[in-house]
């Protein structure tokens, strides 16, 4: 009876015993490799030209340290209201007999200038020079409109009319008027001697980040017959922030083979005293901007851009670059940790390191343009404004 | 008469030594091999041979039965995560063969990579394991790889760029899975 007992338990306990081991000693092996075989990256910083930005670049140019001197000094709201670089952003709206507009490298002394010119058969003729400006979206101390112009009119009979003027306008998108007003008005034959024109604007007409049209307006009266020419130095709107302020490219990007969907992420914000700051992603080729980081009193309120699609490009171009508006307090310092992000597909993500850091007090220095082109370039035909 | 009680002791000694080396007893046992499809597979990821970095293809080749892959990666300097490029399957059938595994890592990568992840997520997109490739262990064991699912595997590297261009490595790693998990796969 005592055997039985005893070979009962042994079979109890020993049961679970050899299952688990039965189970226990299956297992199954499925090997996998993973070769790993190192590519160049395809899309690698270059530093901006910017003045007041300085560029540490990693050593495979995949991880950018920027420093950006903030600045109380004035700027410009227009681009390329010098000339210096060019018709563009310019366009021209022709009139009957003021058909004529170019951009020349040199003319009568000056560097860059703007070049408008009709003979006048039809009494009374205008033309335009547009440019789409946006408003700064942050407090200004002021705003004026700087311009160096002159006015060259011949063939006016002794007894003719002839009268030749300057005007300037700004609209808003919806073609409501803001201000104007007259720059010059000349009469009969005259010189080509150069001419300053400043005026104030008053700042509170304007809406902060708003685009609006800056318009130059030429107009010719002449009776029966005169030739004249309008040539522009300068036609700049100037600000001065309320605050050290920051606007320009901080950053190039250049990809050599193939597109990638690109977006910058923040990761964290370090800030002695308070900061507005936007960053955005731009392709100059097809002129589109990606949705804004956007940093109010140092705290994020959007911590990731849209994505921006950035294509190879010819030599001496980038493929886009990284935007930076800021606006900080006096002796502010503020450093931000960012990740630029691009992805070819859904399927392989790269992620590079960019810290920026920005400082006040400026130290922006003066910008040293240097004429692109060595001919004559015609204004591009404005599509109305 | 004490001559023969030792004579009579030694004889018998020697009798069992004679029988200890002629008896052999044979106890039969059938062993049936019969092999099977492997019940987990690997499957392509939606990016397997796909185009990737720079114009290179993210190549996936796996075995004759699924059982086994070999995945060419392309990372590049700083941070590379490769998405969707390989897939660990538990198949609808046969039904109600629920498994355990993880990940053992035979030749780990070793600098310039700082990071090198085998990261495995479930259809929900939660992170079921994250295997450390630089790591050269067996990891994630036990996780369960239940009957009738399919797990997306991604790779992260970390490649400092104030190196040189690392040449080719190939990181081996096997997919170890039981019906059990009480038991540590040796």
């Amino acid at each position: 009876m005592n055997s039985k007992i005893t070979s009962f338990l042994s079979l109890f306990i020993a049961l679970p015993i050899l299952i688990t081991v039965v189970l226990g000693s299956v297992f199954l092996y499925a090997p996998g490799n993973t070769i790993l075989s190192a590519s160049s990256p395809d899309i690698i910083f270059y530093g901006s030209t910017t003045s007041g930005v300085t560029t540490v670049l990693g050593a495979n140019r995949t991880s950018a340290n920027i420093t950006i001197k903030a600045s109380t000094s004035p700027f410009e709201i227009t681009t390329n209201g010098d000339f210096d670089s060019g018709p563009a952003p310019w366009t021209f709206n022709s009139g009957t007999d003021l058909n004529t507009a170019l951009w020349y490298p040199t003319l009568y002394g000056k560097t860059g200038v703007a070049f408008i010119n009709g003979s006048i058969t039809s009494i009374i003729d205008s033309a335009q020079l547009i440019q789409i400006i946006t408003w700064p979206s942050y407090p200004l101390a002021w705003a004026s409109i700087n311009m160096s112009y002159l006015i060259y009119s011949s063939g006016v009979p002794l007894f003719g009319l002839g009268v030749f003027s300057i005007g300037y306008s700004i609209y808003d998108m919806a073609n409501n008027l803001i201000t104007q007003g007259t720059v010059d008005a000349v009469s009969g034959n005259t010189n080509t001697s150069w001419k300053i024109f400043n005026t104030s604007l008053n700042t509170a007409l304007f809406t902060p980040g708003e685009n609006y049209y800056f318009i130059i307006e030429f107009t010719a009266v002449a009776l029966p017959y005169a030739y004249v020419e309008y040539v522009l130095d300068y036609s700049l709107i100037m600000a001065q922030p309320a605050s050290p302020y920051f606007l320009g490219p901080i950053l190039y990007l250049n990809t050599t083979i193939l597109s990638y969907n690109t977006s910058l992420i923040l990761n964290s914000i370090t800030s002695t005293g308070n900061a507005n700051i936007s960053i955005w992603l731009r392709n100059h080729t097809i002129s589109v901007d990606s949705s804004k980081i956007s940093i109010q009193n140092s705290v994020a309120i959007s911590s990731q851009t849209s994505e921006l699609i950035i294509a190879p490009v010819g030599l001496g171009y980038y493929s886009g670059d990284i935007w930076l508006e800021a606006l900080i307090d006096p002796a502010a310092t503020i450093t931000l940790d960012l990740t630029l992000k691009y992805r070819l597909y859904d399927n392989v993500y790269v992620e590079y390191p960019i810290r920026i850091t920005i400082i006040d007090p400026a130290d922006r220095g003066n910008r040293n343009y240097i004429p692109p082109f060595n001919n004559p370039v015609p204004f591009k035909p404005s599509n109305g404004g | 008469m004490r001559y023969t009680r030792l004579i009579t002791i030694l004889a018998i000694l020697a009798l069992f030594g004679l029988v200890g080396t002629a008896v052999f007893v044979y106890l039969p046992g059938d062993i049936s091999i019969t092999p099977v499809q492997p019940p987990v597979i690997f499957d392509a990821g939606t990016n397997a041979n796909q185009t990737g970095l720079a114009g290179n293809t993210i190549t996936l080749i796996l075995g004759e039965n699924s059982s086994s892959f070999s995945l060419t990666l392309h990372p590049t300097y700083q941070k590379t995560y490769f998405h969707d490029v390989l897939r660990i399957v538990n198949p609808a059938l046969p039904a109600g063969d629920n498994y355990f595994f993880g990940i053992k890592v035979l030749t780990p990568v070793s600098g310039p990579y700082t990071t090198a992840q085998m990261n495995i997520y479930d259809s929900s997109n939660n992170l079921v394991l994250s295997v450390d490739l630089t790591s050269a262990t067996l990891q994630g064991w036990p996780t369960a790889l239940n009957d009738n699912t399919v797990y997306r595997v991604d790779f992260v590297f970390v490649l400092p760029e104030n190196v040189p261009l690392p040449g080719s490595t190939t990181i081996q790693v096997e997919l170890v899975y039981s019906p059990q998990s009480a038991t540590i796969p040796p």
